[in-house]
């Protein structure tokens, strides 16, 4: 049985509660204490929340300025994550599929150049194929963009095409990146080509630990960017995930 | 005051200024209220996630995940506590589980962390006074600390060493740390009374 703590040794079990430094008798003790008074609770929120002061006596550091704009262009898009994914699971024929669709309206009729641009499309596609592909329809940004086309990301193989149409080529000096929003986090999947005829089809290896199993992409985004390994995207976002 | 000439002039007079009212827009999908609160506690985040990874890619990362972490899913609950109270816990909380994952033999103290308080609760002074107003306070107050005091109090906050392990880089005896880190902490109650009740 514990007897009744002078106020000194209360204080001190209630300090060694907080800092998580009791031993296994004085645990017990507090535990006793606690059932019998129930309201020494609020001396260890107290407590807490003093510990919880400390970081205010770190020297200020400003975040760099590129994070906000991450932050808050991560939660600028209206639409609903939920409803803005577009993730599908394709069989195999139905991504080459897809991604044919695209150049054949880039292409038009000109059978012999579709022919060689799905030979290059299936090229790109072979490293996708795994088990856990998905699509994702992207488009331009501004609503007068015609770009449109699609994503596709192996999150087996950590592996992505991009293939665009209607994309300019980035100005000189700059370059298309892709980035995806996973929870809440911005993932540098990598950097892209785009061809002169307007449109674009390149392979990207994603970071090996950009996915975890469960992960989600709410959110794809393409940017330009003038440094050669940009951390965060830009502000110059052109194309956006499909609502 | 010509608050006409500041370009947040309009921001200010449309957005609540209080935590709970700015939480509230936040809850209620305004995107300004989560920039309204990132500007009043990015830093405190970010610095205490760079205190704690020693790595800016890292505490960039961390800074990031806690607020789209609020925007997202909201979890604070203003009955229980200060928003900025619960920016830092989550934010120490994260950071010392990504150390420990860079390490898996750190063992650290997430009691505190862990226990929340279940009083509805007045919202603290600290809450109304500026950052930098706080700043100093709690850095006079920590002033008054003895070395080892404040040595052993931030061992176990930042780097989440155990007792033991302080005592161990310490080269003291466990007792010892045990007694430092307590007294201190009491001392900072304290001092920080008017911040705290």
């Amino acid at each position: 049985m514990f007897g009744s703590p002078s106020p000194e040794h209360l204080e001190e079990l209630i300090a060694g509660y907080v800092l998580g430094n009791l031993c296994s008798e004085e645990a017990e003790e507090f535990k006793h204490l606690l059932a019998e008074k129930p309201e020494l609770i609020q001396q260890v929120n107290q407590l807490q929340e003093v510990l919880g002061l400390l970081p205010y006596a770190l020297p200020e550091i400003r975040p760099p300025q590129h994070l906000r704009l991450a932050i808050v262009e991560a939660v600028n898009d209206p639409v609903n994550p939920k409803l803005a994914r577009k993730q599908f699971v394709l069989p195999w024929s139905k991504i080459v599929a897809s991604v044919a669709a695209i150049f054949t309206l880039a292409l038009g009729i000109d059978s012999y150049r579709l022919r060689q641009e799905l030979s290059s499309a299936k090229d790109v596609l072979t490293v996708l194929d795994g088990r856990d592909t998905h699509l994702y329809s992207v488009k331009g940004k501004d609503k007068k963009s015609p770009a449109f086309g699609s994503v596709l990301i192996d999150f087996d193989a950590d592996k992505a095409a991009i293939a665009l149409n209607n994309i300019s080529s980035p100005p000189t000096g700059q370059s298309y990146w892709l980035w995806a929003v996973v929870n809440d986090r911005i993932i540098r999947c990598g950097q892209f080509n785009v061809g002169t005829n307007g449109f674009a089809l390149d392979k990207i290896s994603v970071p090996d630990d950009a996915y975890k199993e469960g992960d989600e992409i709410s959110k794809l985004l393409v940017t330009l960017e003038s440094s050669e390994s940009p951390s965060y995207p830009s502000e110059q976002i052109v194309i956006v995930s499909a609502s | 005051m010509v608050e006409s000439d500041s370009p947040n002039y309009q921001l200010r007079t449309q957005l609540p200024q209080t935590d709970i009212e700015l939480f509230r827009a936040l809850k209620g999908r305004q995107p300004s209220a989560l920039g309204v609160l990132y500007d009043r506690y990015g830093s405190l985040v970010y610095g205490l996630a760079l205190r704690v990874l020693k790595n800016s890619q890292e505490a960039e990362d961390l800074t990031q995940e806690i607020f789209l972490n609020l925007w997202h899913k909201g979890k604070y609950d203003p009955a229980r506590g200060s928003l900025s109270s619960y920016l830092t816990i989550l934010t120490r909380s994260r950071a010392i589980d990504k150390l420990r994952s860079r390490n898996t033999s750190f063992k650290f103290l997430e009691r505190w962390s862990q226990f929340i308080s279940t009083q509805p609760g007045a919202h603290t002074p600290v809450e109304q006074a500026d950052l930098k107003e706080r700043s100093q306070y709690v850095r006079d107050a920590l002033t008054q600390l003895s070395q080892h005091q404040r040595q052993v109090l931030e061992m176990a906050y930042y780097e989440g060493l155990s007792q033991s392990e302080i005592a161990k880089e310490l080269d003291i005896p466990l007792g010892t740390v045990k007694t430092w880190a307590r007294q201190g902490l009491l001392k900072l109650r304290k001092t920080l009374q008017d911040l705290i009740k």
